[in-house]
């Protein structure tokens, strides 16, 4: 169908940010941002996307990593965080954003 | 851990085989992660495989932008590696024999030297006129004493431009052998 085209075209364009936003707010680990994300069905999604993304924005420099060797039958987990090239980064979509839901309010006739 | 979990790792770990090791290891233990994660919440092992989806096309979504990347400047680097071996094999084809004979000839020359000086000198001393050595320069000849000082300071001059030729042959391989190496594809 076209709308599922549509629509995960519009989910790639926004996983980075949606993921850039959670950790702006605090350190996970991989596996609790692809939790995070499944409690919004629209971008739901996978570690074959999640993790080489966050692997990519680290490459960048947007994003730190370090392995926290399990404790107490915890598996280890590998916690991110925005370095501040993230925190400028997530400034800079969160304006393109903003324009880009006022450009479709006003289509909208809102 | 399931052994067909195990065996997925194994799969996905075999097909990122063309990332650096370090990199590798620590993908599949993140993966590895994952799995542990979701075996906490009681996920069965079908479940978790379905999830993360083929091996191959796991392994593949990191890849992805590497390969992209690689195609971007394969061409540039053609053409450098190409300038390297061109610049390399004809400069080497000069510098590596010219300094790798004159080197040890200096030094041969600059002990040699001395030593003929010194025989001569301590020859004359007894007065014997040492034959095969002389040191003439022009019509004019040195006497014996002259021609050892002489012979030690030419001694010392030969034996530093060796060392030099040396030195330099040394230098000279080393930058190739370190360009060559970060040029390594």
């Amino acid at each position: 169908m076209n709308l599922d085209k549509w629509k995960s075209q519009i989910v790639r364009g926004t996983l980075e940010y949606c993921i850039l936003l959670m950790l702006s707010r605090k350190t996970c680990y991989g596996y609790e941002v692809l939790r995070e994300l499944g409690m919004y069905p629209m971008v739901a999604s996978t570690e074959s996307t999640v993790y080489p993304l966050l692997r990519r924005l680290q490459r960048d420099g947007f994003l730190q990593s370090v392995w926290q060797d399990s404790a107490e039958g915890l598996p280890p987990r590998k916690y991110y965080s925005l370095t501040p090239a993230g925190e400028e980064y997530v400034k800079c979509m969160s304006k393109e954003w903003d324009s880009l839901v006022e450009a479709v309010s006003c289509l909208r006739g809102e | 851990m399931d052994a067909r979990l195990e065996e997925y790792l194994d799969k996905v770990d075999k097909y990122l085989r063309p990332l650096p090791l370090s990199e590798r290891v620590d993908i599949v233990k993140e993966i590895k992660s994952s799995i542990l994660e979701m075996e906490n919440e009681r996920l069965t092992v079908e479940e978790i495989l379905n999830r993360l989806g083929k091996p191959k096309e796991l392994a593949a979504a990191y890849m992805g932008d590497l390969l992209t990347q690689k195609r971007g400047f394969s061409w540039n680097r053609l053409l450098l590696v190409c300038a390297f071996y061109g610049l390399t094999g004809f400069s080497g084809m000069f510098v590596i024999p010219v300094l790798g004979i004159i080197a040890p000839t200096f030094i041969f020359c600059g002990a040699v030297v001395p030593i003929a000086g010194m025989v001569k000198y301590v020859g004359s001393l007894f007065g014997y006129d040492v034959p095969y050595v002389m040191f003439q320069m022009g019509n004019f000849t040195l006497s014996p004493t002259w021609g050892f000082l002489w012979s030690v300071i030419t001694g010392a001059m030969l034996l530093l431009l060796g060392k030099g030729s040396w030195e330099l042959l040394l230098r000279y391989i080393r930058a190739v052998s370190r360009t060559k190496r970060n040029l390594s594809i």
